[in-house]
């Protein structure tokens, strides 16, 4: 009943602010210490609800994305606020989500749509394909204004957040996942998942697109089967090649924005990876020979190029999945999900210290630590 | 448009009774088929009563008055077993027996059992029922011990058997029915039956189906209730069958049958929200060749031999940009080489044993890059005992498996060694009585598919064999009974257990098979069938089918689905049917009812799918034309109220739909 009449009170605020300022919409002055951080909260100064925002992907076919919200006050779980906010599901298969101004971005991968909602979760539009062929939104990032989205039939669409449509969409390589601005240029993973069972294979490109122009200007050869990026507060470029899961081992990359050049990191390595400026804080599994897997997390000094340690936690999780970070308090998630039952997340300080666990949808894959008035 | 179809069948049903009365001279032989039929009832339904492990048969008799269709639809009425059915005529249809999963059910056509080592599994909806003699469902080891060694392999089969000639008058039989109905259903069969002398007849049928598929259905999307259409749902199918048929006396009999069957379909694959995108086809190619040869030698002596040569193609497409080619191509062939031969030993009138060897390779190939194109030989041998009087039926079997698989490239699995043990007991406790009592226990096991061993990524070669055992106890009776002509009763009480259940699971970032689960099954299946005399030459049948499954998944105590009943496995299920025949127009009813289940492993709202009761209703009416040609007209309503329902979730299936068909004999 208190946590309704929150919802109401905020509902109405959004309501008046949103009247005023539709027209005028977004332009967002970026966090100056984290340029990209697609995990910066949006800056308010009265706060009425603190929580966090779970997107959980669901099961493919399955029509069950959810986004669960967590009361860190109340400590309530929603399970599904769009359901809850909308009366209808949010689709098949969510793949990612960015919070950014006042708007919350939602890649729908299986239904082919971009939901675009307030920060309560009303559905503000629902994106869908203007070219004729599917939109396949995999990967967000957002810059000046502008939404970038990876889609996966080999382009970047631009959407710009005023008007909330695709303006334009720039071809790169195969399957394009992860992507991040750095340095004015835009880096995108291109994995050609899609390919690896044809002679062809996977892909092993980084496209970098110009801004200004929106033109894909050169492809970085790296390890195949790019997929994720996290940057650093120098403009370095942290990539994760998942290469063929076989003789080509997954591979951490750091590419130099400044002069294009990829690095192969050999002191450590990766399969997830979230920015903290300074320091990544990353996840790696490894296999032996009966599939079993060890998990490390390591902390990362992204300025000296060293690892400070190997286990950022020492809670056992038994199937991790997925690592969030909210730079502005320095909470760490770690969502786990075994793929079959509603997955759980672990709240955890930068020091590695458990605050929080509640247990939210099927596949958690993003966590955002959001303040709503 | 629906209520108008219904309106037409009534119309039609209607107009069949009516010049029912006009037509004099058909009763006669409706009598005699009715004759007929009751004969094969005969000799059938003590059999299943009298069998030491479940045993459910539909006959011909039964499949007419019901006007069954297709497989699927028989099937469904059986207790203990779930069909999973994606929806629609060219939707994949599998059975599994008493929650162990549709790779544990053997599927047997005329003898010889259907194989996949691809999938393991065999799509049940491309079976019409035409020309089908019987369906048979068996759970556990049978009774009949002078089969193939791979009948022993399986923990529930389902076995198809068509209709041998028959010859009346002349030498030749010729049936022509035409088959149409909602969504663009046109179905055309040809038989032809040819008596070549006193020892030889053969066959020859074809058969043409397609269909649009594009049926109505309502989403249920939150408080968003939408009317939808079912796209990319459309199916082909062509179908040629030849049979020979000989009775050489004392050099026994053989059967032998050539087939072929080529299908392109449209996936349609789950609904999915704010989505229209649906590009995937497959094309399907099978053929084969088998024969089967018995020959009682002597008093003593039987033996028997089967061989098979199978081919079978699969094309699958998706067209999708995000495909470097535009498209995604999957290409599979599989050939397999089978041979089956046993020998039947009856020293004693209640005693026989017997010994049936198979072997078979089977070769999978495809157009995946680094594909290991394995090759399987497998080695089955079945040594049965079984002792047989009036009263008490004891089988005891031993099945020894041996596997060995070769592959191109990449990881090949150890070989595969094992025996399985059954044994089933048949008692008849009062020699006056038609009560009684049977127990079993079979321990059966698959082997891993092809896929799980070594599709792309996901396959691992050291999986071991998933391990089915189950319990049965049950009693059965049957005889007459008050105003019943016939009753049968069988009850059965089951305990299964699967270990080493090959399932999916995830890494960080791959998904591996790997033998992981535990399954516990307890369930109760409960069988009711009565016959009714009327007067004015009518009867009445009734069949009632219940099923009690509570199958949990036992694997790890800290899952979140830990005692879970496992998914697309209902707690109560069942089906009932009634059917009035009558000298005027034949008219059967059915329901398949079914309770919730979730479509996920874990029991919680979001993944329960509702439960459903599906109704339909038949009338069919025979006429004998100038006392040569048979006609016969057939109409159904199938799924009578539009229920809305989902067997898998997201696979609707069709609302209110009807059939008709006309066939002539000469």
């Amino acid at each position: 009943m208190k946590k309704n009449l929150l919802w109401a009170a905020a509902f109405g605020l959004l309501m008046s602010a949103s009247l005023v300022s539709c027209d005028d919409d977004d332009p967002v002055i970026d966090n100056p210490d984290n340029p990209d951080d697609p995990n910066t909260p949006p800056t308010e100064e009265v706060v009425t609800t603190n929580g966090y925002y779970v997107l959980n992907s669901g099961k493919m076919g399955s029509n069950n994305a959810s986004l669960s919200f967590y009361n860190t006050d109340t400590q309530e779980v929603t399970a599904d606020v769009f359901m809850e906010k909308n009366e209808r599901g949010l689709g098949d298969t969510a793949n990612d989500m960015l919070i950014y101004g006042e708007k919350m971005y939602i890649a729908v991968y299986g239904s082919q749509v971009i939901e675009v909602t307030d920060l309560q979760g009303n559905s503000l539009k629902q994106i869908q394909s203007t070219t004729g062929s599917p939109l396949q939104p995999r990967f967000m990032t957002s810059h000046e204004g502008k939404v970038y989205v990876s889609l996966y039939d080999g382009y970047v669409a631009r959407l710009d957040t005023a008007s909330l449509e695709i303006e334009t969409q720039v071809a790169v390589g195969r399957n394009p996942e992860q992507l991040a601005v750095a340095n004015g240029k835009l880096y995108v993973a291109n994995s050609g998942g899609l390919d690896y069972n044809t002679p062809l294979g996977y892909d092993k490109t980084v496209s970098v697109v110009d801004l200004a122009s929106f033109t894909e200007t050169k492809k970085l050869d790296v390890v195949i089967n790019p997929c994720n990026m996290a940057v650093d507060s120098e403009g370095d470029v942290y990539l994760v090649s998942m290469g063929n899961y076989g003789d080509v081992p997954n591979t951490l990359q750091r590419i130099d924005t400044q002069t294009d050049e990829v690095e192969t990191i050999t002191t450590t390595n990766a399969t997830e990876l979230a920015s903290a400026g300074d320091e990544l804080f990353m996840m790696y599994s490894q296999y032996d020979a009966n599939w079993n897997q060890t998990i490390s997390y390591i902390r990362y000094d992204a300025i000296n190029e060293e690892v400070i340690t190997n286990e950022w936690i020492t809670e056992p999780i038994a199937q991790p999945y997925k690592i969030g970070l909210d730079s502005k308090s320095g909470t760490l998630f770690v969502t786990e999900s075994d793929y079959t039952n509603n997955g759980d997340v672990y709240c955890f300080t930068s020091e590695g210290t458990q605050t929080a666990k509640f247990e939210v949808g099927l596949n958690p894959i993003r966590v955002f630590a959001v303040s709503i008035q | 448009m629906q209520i108008d179809k219904l309106k037409v069948c009534c119309a039609v049903a209607a107009a069949l009774m009516f010049r029912g009365n006009m037509v004099s001279a058909q009763e006669d032989s409706l009598r005699t088929r009715e004759l007929e039929g009751v004969e094969v009832v005969a000799h059938r339904r003590p059999a299943t009563t009298r069998s030491a492990a479940p045993l459910q048969v539909l006959d011909r008799k039964g499949i007419e008055q019901l006007c069954v269709q297709d497989l699927s639809e028989a099937v469904k009425r059986f207790s203990g077993v779930t069909v999973q059915d994606y929806g629609g005529v060219g939707g994949l249809k599998t059975v599994s027996v008493r929650s162990l999963g549709a790779k544990h059910t053997a599927v047997r056509y005329d003898g010889v059992t259907i194989t996949d080592a691809q999938s393991g599994q065999v799509d049940i909806s491309r079976f019409s029922l035409d020309n089908i003699e019987s369906v048979a469902l068996s759970i556990g080891q049978a009774d009949d011990i002078f089969q193939t060694a791979r009948m022993y392999a399986s923990a529930g089969a389902l076995s198809i058997r068509t209709a041998a000639p028959t010859f009346e008058d002349k030498p030749f039989r010729a049936y022509i029915k035409v088959k149409g109905g909602s969504f663009g259903l046109f179905n055309p069969t040809l038989r032809y039956e040819q008596k070549i002398n006193r020892r030889w007849a053969a066959t020859a049928q074809a058969d043409w189906m397609q269909s649009d598929g594009d049926y109505p259905f309502t989403l249920v999307n939150g408080g968003l209730v939408t009317e939808e259409k079912r796209r990319n749902s459309d199916v082909k199918n062509l179908r040629l069958e030849g049979n020979v048929y000989g009775e050489m006396g004392k050099g026994g009999s053989l059967r032998a049958k050539i087939y072929y069957y080529d299908s392109e379909r449209g996936l349609p694959g789950s609904v999915i929200l704010y989505s229209n995108t649906a590009n995937e086809r497959m094309w399907d190619n099978n053929f084969f060749v088998q024969a089967n040869y018995e020959n009682a030698l002597s008093e003593q002596w039987k033996v028997r031999a089967d061989v098979k040569y199978n081919y079978s193609f699969t094309r699958y497409m998706d067209v999708n940009d995000k495909y470097a080619a535009g498209f995604q191509k999957d290409v599979n062939t599989q050939q397999e080489y089978y041979g089956s031969a046993g020998v039947l030993y009856r020293p004693w009138q209640s005693f026989s044993v017997s010994l049936n060897t198979d072997l078979s390779r089977a070769r999978l190939s495809n157009n995946y890059v680094d594909s290991p194109m394995p090759k399987r030989w497998t080695s089955l041998t079945a040594l049965a005992l079984q002792y047989k009087t009036t009263r008490l039926t004891a089988t005891a079997s031993l099945l020894g498996t041996y596997i060995t698989e070769q592959v191109v490239q990449g990881e090949r699995p150890a070989d595969r060694k094992r025996l399985s043990p059954a044994v089933s007991l048949s008692w008849r406790p009062w020699e006056e009585q038609g009560f009684r009592v049977r127990a079993s226990y079979q321990d059966a096991f698959r082997v891993p598919t092809f896929t799980d061993l070594y599709y792309l990524r996901i396959g691992n070669t050291n999986l071991k064999a998933e391990k089915a055992t189950q319990y049965n106890v049950g009693m059965t009776w049957s005889g007459e009974a008050g105003f019943l002509s016939f009753l049968s009763l069988s009850a059965d009480a089951y305990y299964n257990k699967i270990s080493d259940k090959i399932v999916a699971l995830p890494t960080m970032y791959i998904w591996k098979m790997m033998n992981m689960g535990e399954v516990e099954m307890k369930g109760l299946d409960v069988n009711v069938h009565g016959e009714i005399p009327l007067p004015l030459d009518m009867s009445l049948a009734l069949t009632a089918a219940y099923s009690f499954q509570h199958a949990i998944d036992v694997t790890d105590e800290k899952d979140k689905n830990y005692r879970d009943q496992i998914p697309y496995t209902p707690r109560h299920s069942g089906s009932a049917s009634l059917a009035l025949e009558n000298p005027w127009v034949n008219i059967g009813y059915s329901l398949v009812a079914s309770g919730d289940r979730y479509a996920l492993p874990q029991n919680i709202e979001q993944n329960r799918i509702d439960a459903y009761v599906e109704h339909t209703l038949s009338a069919n009416r025979s006429f004998t034309i100038k006392g040569k040609v048979k006609l016969k007209v057939q109409g159904e309503i199938v799924n009578l109220t539009d229920k809305m329902y989902d067997i898998i979730q997201y696979y609707p299936m069709p609302g209110r739909s009807w059939r008709l068909s006309v066939s002539l004999q000469y």
